[in-house]
């Protein structure tokens, strides 16, 4: 797994407050996490600050489940 | 999306027509005392990013006092508004009043407001207004927005509240607060609440108490005020 992974792993489970080892690619955000519109935030602004990239709010908007932004890290 | 693109016709009518009735009765009111003055005024003169903070049903008054200070002296403001056929009621009297309108809630699009405010703050410089308990309520119950965006964008929360000596009490939720035409208001802007950019949950949830508490003591120091006058 790379290091852009591991960062997102990391802040996901930080913020969703589980293991790091217990995300799965299929996790959902909301669902399963409980990732509210405060955590969002939270999440896409510590990303953006650990990777030193910018996400687009269409980009945003398509990220449902842990998969969907180990997918979007990985292609930037 | 644009909060211009998504508000009706008639949602601007009567935007116009509560405009117009806010600026009749504000002509009525008279400010018999404003505690925090002093930094009220330091925010207004430096213009740079805060979170004012307000329970919902206290910001008919406030919104008059802002409004007058973003005409008067340009203060950079952005607001957000439901996206519920309300919500374009107080995008289009956001607009009117020259405020920066960011349409979401936490419910519908509430993460793409929370960015949109986010970017207007850090990167435009502009104040924005909470009101924690909104839009929905339960009343005096504030959720976690107001936390973390001042942790993230590392501005302050002022909080903000006023009392009358008589008023009107919508029967809406958060049972809103008119003061009737002639009422003596009292203002009240409390000490600026910080959150550490490393806090962790457990600090955020102490945060989001913290502000709880001092504004149920503003809401009640403004009341003392009115009562004492």
């Amino acid at each position: 797994m790379s290091d852009k992974s591991e960062t997102v792993l990391e802040v996901i489970s930080k913020l969703a407050n589980v293991s790091r080892d217990t995300l799965k690619p299929e996790m959902e955000l909301v669902a399963d996490l409980g990732i509210d519109s405060p955590k969002a935030l939270q999440l896409l602004v510590e990303l953006e600050e650990a990777l030193d990239i910018e996400i687009t709010d269409e980009e945003a908007a398509r990220l449902e489940s842990v998969g969907d932004i180990l997918s979007m890290y990985e292609s930037k | 999306m644009k909060a211009e693109a998504n508000i009706s016709l008639k949602a601007r009518f009567f935007a116009g027509l509560l405009t117009l009735l806010k600026k009749l009765l504000s002509l009525t009111y008279r400010v018999e005392s404003f505690e925090g003055q002093e930094r009220w005024e330091t925010i207004l003169k430096e213009n740079t990013p805060v979170l004012l903070t307000a329970w919902h049903n206290r910001v008919f008054y406030l919104s008059i006092m802002i409004k007058r200070e973003i005409v008067r002296r340009g203060f950079k403001l952005a607001i957000m508004t439901s996206l519920s056929k309300d919500g374009q009621i107080g995008a289009a009297m956001g607009m009117i009043s020259g405020a920066r309108v960011v349409r979401g809630s936490p419910s519908r699009g509430g993460t793409e407001g929370f960015r949109r405010f986010y970017r207007l703050m850090k990167k435009e410089g502009y104040s924005i207004v909470i009101l924690p308990d909104g839009s929905k309520g339960p009343k005096y119950e504030a959720k976690m927005g107001v936390v973390v965006m001042a942790q993230l964008t590392k501005c302050p929360i002022i909080p903000m509240s006023f009392s009358a000596d008589r008023y009107w009490e919508i029967p809406s939720w958060d049972k809103m607060i008119i003061p009737k035409p002639f009422a003596r208001i009292s203002v009240v802007i409390g000490d600026d609440i910080l959150v550490d950019r490393d806090a962790d949950e457990q600090a955020l949830e102490s945060s989001r108490k913290s502000v709880e508490q001092v504004l149920m003591e503003m809401n009640a120091r403004a009341k003392a005020l009115i009562s004492k006058g």
